[in-house]
């Protein structure tokens, strides 16, 4: 510990050392990736269910749920990291969720590619965008990007409707696009000697895309960048003076959360099977946008959460119909839609959580934070007592 | 001559209409900061509540509007005292009333169930004729009336003590409210304003030819989002002639635009004309550029 080495433990309080100097203390490391034990077993948990749940549930119906609630989580995991984590709402993520759609659709279906190529181009044709656009909606402060975001979902579905070559125009186009590994395919796999269906290759595929984009964005989040734009989202002046860069941080939580969006569209294209302009519209982005705050913003955990939630929306709003008189039941006229019902929800719920709940349907299942020290700091600042104030008080005694 | 006068008088009737949505922005923008989404939720509740008044329950068509622009400002105070109000930030804000927009307007539409709801407007398809140029009466009617009401709201902003106190808080919420104004008076003042003319732009989208009171007139409100980028977030005159402006842009862009750039086009044409406003002047016409200290 005393040795003179430049990378000596960090957490080593030699007063002399550069690491004290520039303040890399223990506490200014990255946080761990898994912070508990439990986080740990969670981990594990997940992973292992990825798999147990799909071989156990053969219901085709619960399983196109889920799968769309996984493809929802990613693309909501990417507005997460832009609106949770860089504090810049965005209501044109539809808009990449849809280039990414289309453009999986004409690599993977048009031109052939395979699928571990047309799925990673089309999220970078989706980032692409994004980077083409940041400039122009993230220059100034302010409400720009979520008027910029929405401009750019109508411009989406006009380009869209408009090259008939490449999105089959107003009709739409069949996603043919291959979702094959090498020899594995998603589509019907063969595990030893069970064969899948089509949902339980498609279920297995996207969650575990889910997982590795989930552990991605943990990792962006707790790496430098992911902290500058949470210094940027919660105080930019004192992290510019810290010498974060404002408009380089927020752009590339942008291009990041275009790209996770393009991923998720490419899945959900191959998931629908059949894509039209209209499905990436003002809904799609509604829908995202309540994922993240009914489930819990800047949270790993939150659109996982939110997307599940949001999936069962629709479901239960039919079950209901038999009960509620005010909701039109399927291919009923008066009352509520399915549909509507789902948008009221959403609206209301917004409202709700960030009125009352900022943290989200996820802030229920952490742990209340350590009992406050309030008592204790305040009868330091009083009547400060050697050695105990120091940790504890920082700056405004100087 | 006559073709490009024609579409110049469309244009500024559709400029009229943009004008009254972005003011309903602008209005609480300078207020409070706040980007409003709300608006639309006061659109389609303006336009569906002189629907129940003047079609369904036989009120003159003057009447009606009045009534029901009285009615949502109500709407928009309450919902500012009870619900915005508590919001402290304004990240929270914008998504606040983002979701009260998506909330309402599915339960407006299933109230009054229907894909176009007649308003029983008092113009029909009459066309006035003046120097060969063919003006609807509906834009004859409209391009004065908005032009008064816009006037009447320049003449309250700088002649009447309330308008004084809603410009001093404006500049400097702080300032203004230790001179003794009451921000929440304010606040409640500036939405209830923003209230009736959204209620106000709702009537008026629902009376162009083929239109009527229907389903989606909340996300047309939207469009005057671009009006405000390209007049300036908080300044009410950007918003009146960035509305002209982008009003007359788009009907041309109807009647100029070749067929082979596909359907649709004129749409986007605000949110082109927003794009290329940010790349040059971000600030927009009217904006201050922004000056921050610490």
């Amino acid at each position: 510990m005393t040795t003179a080495a430049p990378h000596a433990e960090a957490n080593s309080a030699d007063p002399g050392s550069t690491d004290a100097v520039l303040g890399r203390s223990a506490r200014a490391r990255a946080p761990r990736l898994f912070g508990t034990l439990t986080a740990k077993i969670l981990a594990i948990v997940f992973v292992v269910a990825i798999f147990a749940v799909p071989l156990n549930i053969g219901d085709s119906y619960v399983l196109t749920v889920l799968t769309t609630a996984a493809i929802a989580a990613i693309a909501a995991t990417g507005l997460n990291l832009l609106t949770g984590y860089a504090g810049q709402i965005s209501l044109g993520h539809a808009f990449f969720v849809g280039a990414g759609a289309f453009s999986g659709q004409v690599l993977g279906g048009q031109l052939g590619l395979p699928f571990l190529l047309w799925l990673p181009l089309a999220a970078l044709f989706a980032g692409a965008l994004g980077a083409l656009v940041a400039p122009f909606a993230l220059r100034l402060r302010g409400p720009y990007l979520a008027i910029v975001s929405l401009g750019l979902v109508y411009i989406g579905i006009y380009a869209a409707r408009n090259l008939p070559a490449l999105t089959g125009g107003l009709n739409g186009t069949v996603v043919t696009a291959p979702v094959a590994i090498g020899p594995l395919d998603f589509t019907s796999l063969q595990i030893g000697p069970f064969l899948l269906t089509r949902e339980q290759g498609m279920f297995i595929l996207c969650w575990v895309i889910l997982a590795l984009v989930l552990l991605a964005t943990a990792n962006i989040v707790r790496s430098r960048s992911g902290r500058a734009m949470q210094a940027i989202r919660d105080h930019d002046l004192a992290a510019e003076v810290l010498g974060v860069r404002r408009l380089p941080s927020m752009m590339n939580a942008f291009i990041v959360s275009s790209v996770l969006g393009g991923l998720a569209g490419g899945l959900l294209g191959v998931q629908l099977q059949y894509i039209r302009p209209e499905n990436f519209g003002l809904d799609l982005s509604i829908q995202y946008v309540a994922i993240i705050v009914i489930g819990g913003l800047a949270s790993i955990w939150g659109p996982v959460l939110g997307a599940l939630f949001i999936g069962l929306v629709p479901v239960m709003a039919i079950w209901l119909s038999n009960y509620l008189p005010f909701i039109a039941k399927p291919g009923e006229q008066s009352g509520v839609s399915v549909s509507g019902f789902g948008l009221i929800v959403y609206g209301v719920l917004i409202v709700v959580f960030l009125l009352f709940r900022r943290g989200g349907l996820i802030s229920f299942f952490h742990r209340p934070a350590r009992a406050p020290r309030a008592p204790a700091a305040r009868a330091a600042a009083s009547d400060p007592a050697p050695g105990e104030s120091t940790t504890q008080k920082e700056g405004p005694s100087s | 001559m006559t073709d490009f006068l024609q579409t110049l008088v469309s244009g500024i009737a559709l400029g009229c209409l943009y004008a009254v949505l972005a003011l309903g922005f602008v209005v609480v923008a300078r207020a409070s900061g706040i980007l409003n989404l709300a608006q639309g939720s006061f659109v389609i509740l303006g336009a569906y509540l002189a629907y129940a008044l003047i079609h369904q329950a036989g009120l003159p068509f003057w009447v009606g509007v009045v009534i029901a622009m009285a009615a949502v400002a109500v709407f928009a105070v309450l919902l500012e005292a009870l619900v915005v109000h508590r919001v402290t930030d304004h990240f929270a804000a914008l998504l606040v009333t983002f979701g009260i927009t998506i909330a309402v307007a599915p339960i407006v539409t299933a109230i009054w169930p229907g894909d176009s709801l007649n308003l029983d407007d008092p113009w029909a398809l009459e066309v006035i004729r003046i120097a060969g140029i063919g003006i609807t009466a509906r834009d004859a009617t409209l391009i004065p009336i908005t032009a008064v009401l816009l006037l009447a709201f320049f003449l309250f902003f700088r002649f009447t003590r309330i308008g004084l106190s809603l410009r001093a808080t404006a500049i400097d919420s702080e300032a203004a409210m230790a001179q003794g104004v009451s921000t929440r008076f304010v606040f409640g003042i500036s939405w209830g304003i923003a209230g009736a003319l959204g209620a106000f732009g709702g009537v008026v989208l629902s009376t162009t030819v083929g239109g009527g009171v229907r389903p989606g007139l909340e996300v047309y409100a939207f469009l005057a989002l671009p009006v405000i980028i390209l007049g300036g977030l908080e300044s009410p005159l950007g918003a009146v002639v960035g509305g002209l402006i982008i009003g007359v842009v788009q009907q041309f862009a109807v009647s100029l635009v070749p067929e082979s750039w596909g359907s649709g086009f004129a749409d986007v044409v605000p949110y082109l004309v927003m794009l290329v406003i940010l790349l040059i002047r971000p600030a927009g016409l009217f904006g201050r550029k922004e000056i921050r200290r610490a």
